[in-house]
């Protein structure tokens, strides 16, 4: 451990540490705008200078791109140092007015404008640019975005040319780049948001959606799927990493503080033996730009209810201001459509009730007015459905307080209008046609079960209805369980559900399942099959008819161990006892018990006797 | 020539040393031409194949025939010396050649007319010696320069070359080698003065088995040029003081940096270094010793910066020239990351006449704080421009007045630059000064690689800081904050003064921006480059005031502050003002008062430079 001291105090510093890393060890800010944790550091914009007062060569220097030493005594902010730091951000201030972190900067550390006469060129766009694209003002040449794509990434897309004032960022030879990546890395360590890789790569820049906030935004490779994920931690998406596409960066690895990030690492499948399972796959909305007269898909602001609902969320893609997809304005009147593809007998839609449209509609309205308070909500609906505790009364409230207009008719057509939406439909209590100009319409569309749920159900040999909803195994009285013994269902996999019955289901399922397991043995119906491995001959049939996965093959060993056959073998806890493998059997092999065919004979004989 | 053989041992060295004096008998006649750059362009070269023609048509063929390095008096090229007698020609043309072989060749007469005369005491000057350019010398760094063939490496030998070198290999320790030139007090000559021994003895302490040597030989300064001469004069005393450096080290590699602009340099050196490898002076197992040692040229392209050392390493790396944050010092972690001894030529030149004679003997020139000599470019407005190496201490009077004879046309002197671009401007009240490391730095110069720029009262000293900065903003490598964009404002406000567009709190401003970025920046570039503008400031601030409150130039030199004015009093009327000026704005008749007209005259000073009588005036 080396010791050194930091403004008074004692810190400390593993070999190789910087006295940047020593003063955040106690706490100690010191501004930088050159500096990354994953690129070594160079020490080009002097943000970072302190002071050595004792201990070494005295003088300033840049704690970023200096060592810590043993003995070495250091003001962070000192006179010398402020005016050094102050003199510095004056001077790039007066080639980047525009940079807002150099204008923060210079609030913090008191740097008034200097008469300075700063009429500098700014970076120059490779040949074939459009002139002005990118925020070229902002660049303060701290040379991050070239490091990082030469030493960590490693395509050298970016380079410096010319020198002195003369110095820019540019592409090798001032040309599109084909080497570039577009891993937007350049974009990402630039302090003042100066840089656009799409300015200098010739081919197009990939940016990855951020899959939870519907696209409204991007992610980086390393994200965390959604807020308050459990467990609560990022994950790598191998696709999209550049290390796994070109065997360089790595850049992770070596600033994650914990050291958690091991790139070596394979995915792996996990087989574990379990007693009971839960479905709960969830929902997703019916795609409504099959309805074309909505225009989803064609026009930016009409947008899904769950896409809405990011929209307004705090920890969604505008941090919960509430803006129109297609300008970024504040959305002055807004129209909820409810039933787009719901309690449809005909047509591409469903012909049951979504069921939880008509509260979240209400609740969407009362968010709008809370993010837009001089704005004006419609919503269109069918009928309000709003059974539940409390339910209705929270509806009449929304439309009481006319917090929404609610219009009781179909929406026929939306098309764009000067810069707005405008949509026609009929309201059938007032018996007329109306049109508004909306800046935004959101679609209530159908609960439809999620992608791939009836691919699992197949896998768990349990049971789905017409739409894919996942059945359960009596509609009164066992509405948890499936036919198929210890599996069972939570939320809207079953059916349109709300969140209170999705809670409620779930934690049914959840005592159901752990009423199977926290007893040592199973009680069962006595009924179930049995295989006579005296006459059984593997032939199997009986394994694909079987409806609850019950049947498995079973090794028949002599002494020594051998396998001498391979015979079918019945799962006492999977079968129901239904007899469809007896009479499938051509051997005759299985019978279910309590009705074998002796049995039968018998009670035969003694009633004809 | 005998026949390049492989020296094995110290012995063989002498016994070569012992046949090249011999046959180079002090009695026989040789003519010395200097090949030097200076006196290349002067036509030295042709003037050698001209001697070379008549003196095989004369039958003289056992005159030897000498080119050899620079010998600092460029002044008054092409250079020729006749030996045995040493007899100094100067300026010597095509059309003297005939009378030298016939006169002072055949029949062992001097020709008057080519001897250098004395302005002071109108003395014929025969020999080097008594001119008195060189009479105030003292030559170590150049004590081979004119007089031994660079391209000729028994001319070295002869010359005792390699003696330190079987020295330092037969009988001396590594260590033992940093602490004799530690004790000679040797500090670097490149700029930063310092001591060479300690820095050579930090590179041998640190572990590894790979170090390197590298030799500073991008000279960069505008008008230095004396560690070219040296390369080129003398390439085997740099190949030497570097192989010994490199055993003391513990090095087996080095680097010899050179600029691209220096092609006869590079020849030079190239040509010496093959023939130290034939000799087995430079390759493996040098005299026998089991040391190994092999140099290899890197030419650089021109920037400025690659003479800062962390530039130069990257640039020999093959990145962009840019220096890096010290520490570490290239003597922990280097070229290649490895420790790495980085000294400039003059620096490596001295070592092998330290190890020859002896620290003491080296510590016994000089001051106290600094020893031995230092060659400086004499150039500006000075009548013998040319290097000149004075021993540590030498006071700038005696460089400026007796060496360099003085200012041009008797005009008054003003101010003498020291240290290159980024040194400082010292005035006339400290011309007494000592010229040292330490003493240059206290005045707020500094020693540089020794440039030494003489101006005369036709100098403005606005302009003066304004060329050098613009030269700086040129040169910066552009890598940080404060040398990049400090120095470049600094020159706009410079560049305003000048333009009569000063204002008030400008200078102000430029000290502030001066100390900032002498104190913030990365490298040593631009941790001097405020010096220039700093050091007028501190020693001719009234001129920057004239500039901004005045709004006047008293030098005439700053085009919108100046107004020429001929005095009718003084005018004679000898046309000359008239005859020169480009723009036809002087008018007068012959031995009438002239005058000159506002309108046209484009304040290009000609007028003032060539009046003879002082009747040209700036207001």
């Amino acid at each position: 451990m080396i010791k050194l001291h930091i403004d008074g105090q004692e810190a400390e510093a593993e070999e190789g540490q910087t006295i940047l890393d020593a003063a955040k060890g106690l706490g100690i800010e010191i501004p930088t705008l050159c500096h990354h944790r994953a690129i070594p550091p160079v020490g080009a914009c002097r943000v970072c200078v302190v002071e050595i007062r004792d201990g070494g060569r005295p003088g300033l220097v840049p704690a970023c791109a200096y060592p810590a030493q043993e003995g070495l005594v250091v003001e962070t902010a000192s006179e010398a140092v402020r005016e050094s730091r102050s003199m510095t951000i004056q001077l790039l201030l007066a080639r980047c007015p525009e940079a807002e972190v150099l204008r923060k900067l210079a609030e913090q550390w008191d740097a008034p404008p200097l008469t300075l006469d700063a009429p500098l060129d700014h970076v120059e766009p490779p040949k074939g640019v459009p002139e002005g694209a990118g925020d070229r003002d902002k660049c303060i040449l701290c040379g991050l975005c070239v490091r990082v794509c030469q030493d960590i990434i490693g395509p050298a897309a970016t380079a410096f040319a010319g020198r002195g004032i003369e110095r820019k960022v540019t592409t090798p030879y001032k040309l599109l780049s084909d080497v570039c990546i577009g891993c937007g890395a350049c974009a990402l360590v630039c302090p003042t948001g100066a840089i656009d890789p799409a300015e200098f790569c010739s081919h197009s820049i990939e940016k990855i959606p951020n899959e939870f906030n519907l696209g409204f935004d991007t992610r980086t490779p390393i994200h965390l799927p959604f807020p308050q994920a459990v467990p609560n931690k990022p994950i790598l998406d191998r696709e999209n990493c550049i290390h796994f596409r070109t065997g360089g960066c790595g850049a992770c690895e070596t600033i994650c503080p914990a050291g958690a990030i091991d790139l070596e690492m394979e995915d792996e499948i996990v087989e574990e033996e379990v007693g009971a399972i839960i479905v709960a796959t969830g929902y997703e909305l019916l795609d409504p730009s099959v309805y074309e007269e909505y225009g989803y898909g064609r026009y930016p602001d009409v947008v899904t209810s769950l896409e809405f609902e990011r929209l307004v969320s705090a920890s969604g893609p505008t941090n919960g201001e509430l803006t129109r997809p297609s300008n970024g304005e504040p959305p002055k009147s807004i129209v909820f459509l409810q039933c787009i593809g719901s309690r449809e007998e005909t047509g591409p839609g469903k012909p049951y009730c979504s069921k939880i449209c008509c509260m979240y509609t209400a609740k969407h309205a009362i968010l709008y007015k809370h993010k837009v308070h001089d704005g004006q909500a419609f919503v269109f609906f069918m009928d309000v459905r709003a059974g539940g505790k409390n339910y209705e009364e929270f509806v009449r409230r929304v439309s009481k307080e006319k917090v929404a207009t609610y219009l009781r008719g179909r929406v026929s057509k939306i098309f764009p209008h000067d810069g707005k939406l405008v949509v026609q439909g009929a309201d059938t209590l007032s018996g007329g046609q109306v049109e508004i100009a909306a800046d935004m319409v959101v679609l209530a569309a159908a609960v439809v079960p999620s992608k791939g749920a009836t691919e699992l159900a197949q896998k768990l040999r349990i049971s789905y209805d017409q739409h894919g909803f996942l059945s359960e195994a009596h509609p009164k009285l066992r509405p948890v369980e499936t036919n198929t013994a210890g599996i069972f269902l939570a939320g809207a996999c079953h059916s349109a559900k709300d969140i209170p019955d999705s809670v409620a289901q779930a934690s049914a399922a959840a005592s159901k399942a752990l009423g199977l397991v926290v007893h040592d043995r199973l009680t069962r119906e006595p009924t179930i099959g049995i295989v006579n491995e005296l006459t059984c001959n593997g032939c199997f049939e009986c394994e694909n008819v079987c409806a609850y996965g019950a049947i498995s093959p079973k090794d028949i060993k002599d002494r020594s161990g051998a396998t001498v056959a391979v015979l079918a073998n019945i799962n006492e806890g999977l079968c129901q006892g239904c007899g469809a493998c007896m009479v499938t059997c051509r051997s005759k092999s299985i019978e279910v018990q309590g009705y074998t065919d002796n049995q039968l004979f018998s009670e035969i004989n003694a009633i004809t006797r | 020539m005998t026949e390049a053989t492989r020296l094995q041992t110290p012995d063989d060295l002498a016994a070569l040393r012992a046949r090249v004096v011999e046959r180079r008998s002090a009695k026989k006649v040789c003519v010395s031409i200097c090949a030097g750059t200076g006196c290349r362009a002067q036509g030295s070269m042709e003037l050698l194949a001209e001697f070379g023609r008549q003196l095989e048509s004369a039958g003289l063929d056992d005159v030897e025939l000498r080119a050899t390095g620079c010998h600092g008096f460029c002044e008054r090229g092409p250079l020729v010396v006749i030996h045995p007698r040493k007899i100094f020609y100067h300026s010597v043309q095509m059309k003297h050649v005939a009378d030298i072989i016939d006169k002072t060749i055949q029949h062992d007469e001097v020709l008057p007319a080519l001897l250098f005369r004395d302005p002071k005491t109108k003395q014929r000057c025969e020999v080097e010696g008594e001119v008195p350019f060189y009479a105030k010398q003292q030559r170590i760094v150049f004590r081979h320069n004119g007089i031994i063939d660079p391209t000729d490496i028994e001319d070295y030998v002869g010359a005792d070359g390699y003696v330190a070198l079987a020295k330092v290999l037969a009988g001396m320790t590594p260590e033992q080698v940093c602490d004799e030139v530690e004790a000679s007090g040797l500090r670097g000559r490149g700029g930063g003065g310092f001591p060479t021994g300690k820095k050579w003895q930090i590179c041998r302490n640190q572990p590894g088995e790979t170090k390197y040597v590298i030799c500073n030989g991008d000279e960069g300064d505008p008008g230095a040029f004396m560690d070219r001469s040296i390369m080129e004069g003398d390439p085997h005393a740099v190949l030497e003081g570097m192989t010994i450096g490199a055993y003391a080290i513990g090095a087996s590699k080095g680097y010899l940096y050179v600029r691209g602009e220096y092609p006869l340099a590079v020849a030079n050196l190239n040509v010496a270094i093959e023939q130290a490898k034939t000799r087995g002076l430079l390759g493996d197992d040098i005299f026998g010793s089991g040391f190994n040692f092999t140099v290899e040229i890197v030419r650089g392209a021109g920037a400025f910066v690659c003479g800062e050392e962390t530039g130069l390493i990257a640039s020999i790396e093959g990145d962009i020239g840019t220096p890096r944050q010290r520490p570490p010092y290239p003597a922990e972690s280097g070229l290649w990351g490895k420790p790495t001894n980085i000294n400039n030529v003059e620096t490596w030149t001295n070592v092998p006449v330290i190890l020859e004679r002896g620290a003491s003997w080296f510590a016994s020139i000089g001051t106290e704080g600094s020893k031995g000599t230092k060659v400086f470019s004499l150039v500006g407005k000075v009548n013998n421009t040319g290097l000149v190496e004075v021993p540590m201490g030498a006071t700038l009077r005696e460089i400026v007045f007796d060496i360099g004879g003085g200012i041009q046309k008797k005009r008054k002197f003003k101010a003498v630059q020291t240290g290159g671009p980024s040194g400082g401007c010292i005035p006339e009240s400290l011309l007494d000064l000592p010229v040292d490391f330490d003493k240059l730095r206290e005045v707020g110069a500094m020693m540089g690689s020794g440039g030494l720029i003489v101006m005369d009262e036709r100098t403005c000293m606005v302009d003066v800081a304004k060329y050098f900065l613009g030269f700086l903003v040129g040169e910066s490598c552009g890598r940080c904050a404060p040398c990049r964009e400090g120095v470049f404002q600094m020159h706009r406000i410079l560049s305003r003064i000048v333009e009569g567009e000063g204002r008030e709190g400008d200078l102000e401003t430029l000290e502030k921006l001066g100390n900032y970025v002498k104190a913030s920046s990365l490298c040593q570039l631009g941790g001097t480059a405020p010096n220039p503008v700093l050091s007028t400031l501190r020693y001719f601030r009234h001129e920057y005031e004239a500039h901004i409150k005045e709004k006047k130039c008293r030098a005439g030199i700053c085009k919108e502050l100046v107004q020429f004015r001929i005095d009718p009093e003084t005018c004679t009327g000898c046309t000359l003002c008239r005859r020169d000026c480009p723009t036809e704005a002087i008018t007068g008749a012959k031995k009438e008062p002239h005058r000159i007209d506002a309108a046209q005259c484009i304040k290009c000073g000609v007028c003032y430079d060539v009046c003879n009588f002082g009747a040209v005036e700036v207001e």
